[in-house]
């Protein structure tokens, strides 16, 4: 039943062409996608793209309508304790209980999880400056963040899920604690699966990423491999433009009369002989952000968390 | 939207619409069973020897319709109202309203629906069953009730659990102007005057209290609070880790649900068991009134299990839908495990409140001098049996209390478990027009007596017939259950046969006890099948799954 038992799997999580519908609204359409083991993965789109409703289906909190979902090999719906003990999640809400003291939300899930460290789980308490005597409720948002991020970690899980994680979190504790965790988990060899309107911090510390608009996966690769297969391009012509040139490849242009800048697809040599075939040259060339790729590949900006 | 009352009575109706809506149908239902016992004899039954009784029925069937609005005018439906901060909601708390404005139209809004509605029940309802209730004091106490929790709801206080306990005060304080009154006979045009001048403080009380709140001044008294923390430690997992995930999750649902169902039994006794000691030697109470015995606080538990019931299943965020929460969702527990807490929390539940209301009786017996009044019912309930049908007697009665109580809280888990509001008024509506047909339908019955035998020779056949339905749902449930692997083949087993040996166990002691010609087994049969619970706990697993995986 179980492959991890003999060998375990490259691909933790696999979704093969899951379709979502909530009413006339379609929030995954036949999305494919494979999380390696061992990496850091980045969800990123537009708010209402499809990030947590994807996530969600990896948890099993919702069934795909066509299509399959594995995680480990094993369906989340029809064995949710087999994959949620694997799994340490942190919610877009931050949906603790409020009525629970730090302590005792720290008492309950160890219960849940042989691998509960608790040497760990104080050193993270520690570290995110939480009172164990402290309700929940009185709690700052960041606060319950943090105290989120520990009831998830603590159990060192296989693969850790985070939504939004960012979201409720002050620049440096984004940066000091959040990715440093989620570089550790990764060189530990374990997984992170996580959702982000936040692009730099995505590009940071992402093996991999996928980008995901209107319930497509739009782009969904290395990140060196994105990073490698796009370039800026500043075209300049010897005489006035009006309308934008034609290059293969190019997502959409900036500028105006001799000099015209755009994010484009495709490998440098082809888009610098495309470019002088277009009676141009090539005056400026960098590789773009993944804010810029992104932008280009989805034609529209993604908009920052509330922090932000 | 012109007016700012206008907004506010419009949030309040489309948070609540279903239950607003659903409340007129509910009313005329009630008054449509007070006019069919108005009459008093119907056929050979002498109602007015029922007469407390029914007014009994009928009192706490209609108390929903009055005291529901309390929640929903305090804006305590979705609120933490055993925290520390104001119920009144945050986002209301910027409307460019004076704070005179933001207490006054809830408060004039409530207070006069609340005394509204009281004079419709009391008019409609309760009357033209020969209840000879008065109208004017209880509708001014209701609304004075009213405005005081109002104002201890939107007040902000020091420690979590002290508004409960605070608010008890002005209410007590009613109750004794109520006593008073009654005390010296003063005329009902007094009282109500009297009652309706505790309106004004309990406004400006609401104006401080929620001005506080406006500007974020909550009290924080920590050095209580530590105290009360420490104490509430030795009661709590603190500092004692769970043995395993089982334990864990039924601790969890003591404290979301079983805790509220203690705090709720405890008041309860106490606010009964005062009732009692005043009702003693109150002259105007006939001698066998239940209000004057020890022995009205057995209802207690039921009354709270009951009440908890609507509760129990709910996997959700207050405030945020039924839909069950991702936290819960997400702990590795499989769909039986979530079940099997709640039924051990709900089975402490009952014997918490069983215990505590047991201590009680005993008590207040003691304090009464009145062991001998339970001796009538004991006699009548035993007559002549022989030692040993007494004995099973006693445990049949204990089990039957024990089970009742533990039964009305998870009856209806499956519905919470399900996670969706359409789920809960699809119930609701089946539960008002059941009783809308029901109250007719039994008038009609009353009312042809020729009809009486063949419906008494067709009982055991029709009783026979919903067994077999709800065993074969019970079937096809369980076997989507074993199909779907929501719980453990064993676990479904050893439940299986537990019900088996239950209902085989009380099948041999009814027909033990009754005697055949009353109680023939071919009625005894299905009596017990359709009594134990079966098809409803089978539902639990599927209704959860249907929740958590969406």
């Amino acid at each position: 039943m179980n492959d991890l038992d003999t060998k375990p799997p490259e691909t933790v999580v696999d979704l093969r062409g899951v379709t979502r519908r909530f009413g006339p609204t379609t929030a995954l359409d036949d999305v494919s996608l494979s999380v390696p083991r061992g990496t850091v993965f980045g969800l990123v789109g537009v708010n209402g793209a499809g990030k947590t409703t994807l996530i969600k289906h990896v948890l099993g909190l919702l069934r795909a309508q066509t299509g399959s979902v594995r995680v480990f090999g094993l369906d989340p719906v029809a064995d949710p304790v087999g994959v949620l003990s694997k799994i340490g999640y942190l919610s877009e809400d931050k949906d603790l209980p409020d009525w629970m003291r730090v302590d005792e939300l720290l008492h309950y899930n160890r219960a849940f999880y042989p691998s509960w460290d608790d040497r760990y789980a104080e050193q993270l308490r520690r570290t995110f400056e939480l009172d164990s005597a402290k309700q929940i409720k009185q709690l700052s948002r960041g606060q319950r963040a943090r105290a989120g991020l520990l009831a998830a970690l603590a159990h060192r899980p296989e693969i850790l899920v985070l939504d939004e994680p960012s979201s409720g979190l002050d620049p440096i504790v984004r940066r000091d604690i959040l990715t440093a965790i989620i570089r550790t988990i990764s060189d530990e060899g374990r997984t992170v699966l996580f959702s982000s309107h936040l692009l730099e911090e995505v590009e940071r510390v992402s093996d991999y990423v996928a980008m995901i608009d209107e319930g497509r996966i739009v782009l969904c690769d290395r990140l060196e491999q994105i990073k490698d297969s796009f370039h800026c391009l500043t075209l300049r012509f010897d005489a006035p433009q009006s309308d934008p040139p034609t290059v293969p490849g190019a997502l959409g242009w900036k500028g105006a009369d001799q000099e015209w800048t755009a994010v484009c697809n495709g490998r440098l040599e082809e888009l610098q002989a495309a470019a002088a075939e277009a009676g141009a040259r090539i005056v400026g060339q960098r590789v773009p952000s993944l804010d810029e790729i992104f932008v280009a590949r989805v034609g529209r900006t993604c908009p920052a968390s509330d922090e932000e | 939207m012109h007016r700012p009352i206008t907004a506010m009575l419009w949030e309040v109706w489309g948070r609540h619409r279903w239950v607003l809506a659903v409340s007129p149908v509910y009313f005329l239902a009630l008054s449509i069973l007070s006019h069919a016992v108005s009459d008093g004899l119907i056929y050979g039954l002498d109602l007015s020897v029922y007469k407390d009784a029914i007014f009994f029925v009928l009192l706490f069937l209609a108390s929903p319709l009055v005291v529901g609005l309390i929640p929903l005018f305090a804006y305590a439906c979705d609120a933490d109202i055993a925290g520390r901060e104001s119920t009144f909601p945050a986002r209301m708390l910027t409307l460019p309203l004076t704070t005179r404005a933001l207490v006054g139209w809830p408060m004039i809004c409530g207070t006069v629906a609340i005394a509204l509605t009281w004079l419709a029940v009391a008019s409609l309802v309760l009357r033209p069953a020969g209840m000879d209730v008065p109208l004017w004091w209880p509708a001014v106490f209701s609304a004075s009730c009213l405005a005081w929790i109002q104002a201890m709801a939107w007040r902000p206080f020091g420690l979590p659990g002290m508004r409960i306990l605070a608010a008890w005060g002005p209410i007590g304080g009613l109750v004794a102007v109520l006593g008073l009154g009654w005390g010296v006979r003063l005329p009902e045009v007094v009282a109500s005057l009297l009652l309706a001048g505790t309106i004004l403080p309990a406004f400006v009380v609401a104006v401080v209290g929620l001005s506080r709140a406006r500007r974020g001044d909550v009290p924080d008294w920590q050095w209580l609070a530590t105290w009360v923390q420490r104490v509430a430690g030795w009661f709590t997992c603190r500092g004692r880790p769970f043995a395993t995930a089982s334990r864990a999750q039924v601790w969890f649902e003591w404290r979301r649900n079983g805790l509220g169902l203690s705090i709720f039994v405890v008041l309860a006794i106490l606010f009964l068991g005062a009732l009692i000691l005043v009702n003693r030697h109150n002259p105007r109470l006939p001698a066998g009134s239940p209000f004057r015995s020890p022995i009205l606080l057995l209802v207690v538990p039921l009354l709270g299990a009951m009440m908890a019931g609507n509760g129990w299943g709910n996997c959700g965020d207050p405030g945020r839908g039924l839909a069950m929460r991702a936290f819960l969702a997400t702990r590795p527990i499989s769909g039986g495990g979530l079940i099997w807490a709640k039924m051990k929390a709900a089975a402490i539940g009952t014997a918490v409140a069983w215990g505590a209301t047991l201590a009680a009786v005993v008590l207040m017996l003691l304090l009464t001098r009145s062991w001998a009044e339970l001796a009538g019912p004991w006699n009548l309930v035993t007559g002549n049996l022989p030692a040993a049908q007494t004995a099973a007697l006693v445990i049949l009665g204990v089990a039957l209390l024990l089970g009742g109580t533990w039964k009305s809280m998870f009856g209806n888990l499956f519905l919470g478990l399900a996670g969706r509001d359409r789920v809960m008024m699809v119930a609701a509506s089946v539960f008002v027009f059941a009783m809308a047909a029901t109250v007719p339908l039994g008038y009609f019955v009353l009312m042809h007596p020729q009809y009486h035998a063949d419906l008494w020779s067709a009982l055991p056949w029709l009783l026979a017939e919903v067994a077999v339905l709800k065993l074969a749902l019970a079937g096809w449930a369980l076997r989507a259950i074993r199909r779907q692997g929501l719980v453990d083949g064993p676990l479904l087993k050893r439940l299986l046969l537990g019900w088996l040996l239950a209902a085989a166990g009380l099948l041999l002691l009814l027909g033990w006890l009754l005697p055949a010609e009353i109680a023939p087994w071919y009625l005894l049969l299905p009596c017990v099948v359709l009594a134990l619970p079966l098809l409803r706990i089978s539902l639990a697993p599927l209704a959860l799954a249907w929740n958590r995986h969406r």
